[in-house]
């Protein structure tokens, strides 16, 4: 059956682009046509840029009928996190203090994606500065779960995580602290990539935690994941944190197989933990068994312990957080929504030593995980989330929400640095994504990439799509 | 007084005024760190291990 043009792999629809079978305009069109039509009630989408996008598709048609090849993201559209700053584009956080916020200059990886030919089709939703909550007094209201309007998307790369799941457009890219690409891939069922840090150079993205914040994609499927890795990975010598590192093709290892992987498998990670959910246990479970089925020796590890990580990433974050944003929240009327002020303005009576001690535990939990577990495994499998998407109105108006609606296992991996990755593997008995967590050794994307590849293929989910509401529904179905 | 209004009077001490309406929120946020504060501490490595290091080799760019 002829697949519609959002259906096509970033692959695919490069390939008719370049046989001519397919314009880079039809597509923007296309996309163009479906966020009209959806994001009424979706809200995946801060800011469309149609007539951009429409001038930059019929150029990147022109360069295909010259011969002029950009590589494989040329004519493909794409969206930004709206923290991810844009020239000329307002690039507002989701702020009330940068609501109208135009930038002068474009984040190197926004550069670097015009410069591969790619089209931006507009900046999304976002928590407030990558952090705060799905609030409702924010300038743009939360994004809205795909799979179900009524739930949440994961956040805080909330509208990467919809777009992609909406079938909008095929590559997001998002930001992650603690989990903010990772969780809402997983609760949208897409594909979400923290690279390793400093893998991608994350300057130019609005900072919430110098020391955490990870730039990476999201994407339908493994393979989009990878083909936007080649082009977002490089060195930016105007950011300290940017690795100088050989050029690598992160897509080299999809079809390899894992016949000859060890995989540990950190199931006292959440299976323990208070409120994961039957389903999830049950999920992670059948995915262990179908990497044992495929080849891989599967067996349990035990991970540094999981709150003494999250302890050390909060402290780091939330403490980097309040010296980035100190000026605002010492004005007499700070310009923030309720949940980024309560999450952030407490880190003011934290003391220098409180700080110091989680950098210096931090080295220790990257010791730990990497000396003795991904020295001896080539992947770490465990869960992205303790659950399925929660609703939406299970957030208060003031934090806190209830614990299980946030619980995500994710933060570790922003302390110790490792790449890691959310993979659909199934669906809830609500008919609500779940995601399996895959987190590989320093620098390996492309082994990482490389087993998520295998299970993708072997778990035939990603061809499954939300049925969206048409206009008709739409009252009903956002009620 | 009680720990609420010690956490109000300790903010604005460092220069944060915490509107009414935000303070249960702000505090409720505030004892959780402090929790994990603690457990840090509960748990940490001898005081002579080197854990935390600034490398200055990472600093130093090929190109600089």
């Amino acid at each position: 059956m002829r697949k519609a043009s959002f259906e096509l792999s970033i692959g695919e629809a490069g390939a008719k682009l370049r046989s001519g079978e397919l314009q880079s305009a039809t597509l923007v069109h296309d996309a163009l046509e479906r966020v009209n039509r959806s994001d009424p009630d979706i809200h995946a989408f801060i800011t469309l840029t149609e007539e951009r996008a429409l001038a930059d598709a019929e150029q990147a048609d022109r360069r295909f009928a010259a011969g002029i090849d950009l590589g494989p993201l040329q004519g493909i559209p794409y969206g930004l996190k709206d923290i991810i700053l844009t020239r000329g584009v307002r690039t507002t956080c989701n702020s009330p203090s940068l609501a109208t916020h135009v930038p002068a200059e474009d984040a190197p990886v926004e550069a670097r994606l015009k410069q591969a030919g790619a089209i931006l089709l507009g900046k999304l939703g976002t928590h407030e500065f990558a952090l705060g909550g799905p609030g409702f007094d924010l300038p743009f209201p939360p994004s809205r779960n795909p799979w179900n309007l009524n739930h949440f998307t994961g956040g805080s790369s909330s509208g990467s995580g919809a777009a992609v799941a909406a079938g909008f457009i095929r590559l997001a890219i998002g930001s992650d602290t603690g989990g903010s690409i990772r969780s809402p891939a997983c609760l949208c069922g897409v594909v979400g990539l923290k690279p390793t840090y400093g893998l991608v150079p994350r300057r130019g993205a609005y900072p919430l935690s110098y020391s955490l914040d990870h730039v990476g994609p999201i994407t339908k499927t493994v393979e989009d994941a990878a083909l936007a890795l080649n082009v977002i990975a490089f060195h930016d010598p105007a950011d300290p944190s940017s690795a100088r590192r050989p050029a690598t093709n992160f897509a080299k290892d999809l079809k390899r197989g894992i016949g000859d992987l060890k995989v540990g498998y950190a199931r006292h990670y959440f299976a323990g933990r208070k409120g994961t959910s039957g389903e999830v246990v049950d999920s992670l479970d059948s995915t262990a068994a179908l990497l044992e089925r495929l080849g891989a020796r599967v067996d349990e590890v035990i991970l540094p312990d999981f709150e003494l990580a999250k302890a050390c990433g909060r402290i780091l974050m939330t403490a980097e957080a309040f010296a980035i944003h100190e000026a605002e929240f010492k004005r007499a009327a700070p310009r923030f929504g309720r949940y980024m002020y309560q999450r952030v303005a407490p880190a003011a009576l934290l003391s220098a030593a409180d700080v110091i001690e989680a950098q210096r535990l931090r080295t220790e939990l990257a010791l730990e995980l990497n000396r003795n577990v991904l020295a001896h495994y080539d992947v770490v499998l465990t869960a992205v989330a303790i659950r399925d998407a929660a609703p939406l109105d299970a957030f208060p108006k003031d934090w806190p929400p209830p614990p299980d609606a946030i619980a995500v296992q994710t933060a570790p991996f922003n302390v110790t640095g490792n790449p890691a990755l959310s993979l659909p593997v199934g669906f809830s008995a609500a008919g609500l994504p779940l995601g399996a967590q895959l987190v590989g050794r320093y620098f390996d994307e492309a082994k990482l990439l490389g087993v998520a590849a295998t299970l993708e293929g072997a778990l035939g989910v990603v061809d499954k799509w939300p049925l969206l509401a048409a206009p008709e529904e739409r009252v009903e179905a956002v009620a | 007084m009680d720990e609420l209004r010690q956490f109000e009077a300790a903010m604005l001490e460092r220069g944060v005024f915490i509107p009414e309406d935000l303070l249960q929120g702000c505090f409720y946020v505030h004892l959780e760190l402090q929790k994990m504060a603690g457990l840090m501490r509960t748990n940490r490595g001898p005081h002579n291990e080197p854990a935390s290091a600034f490398l200055v080799s990472s600093l130093i760019q090929p190109d600089c």
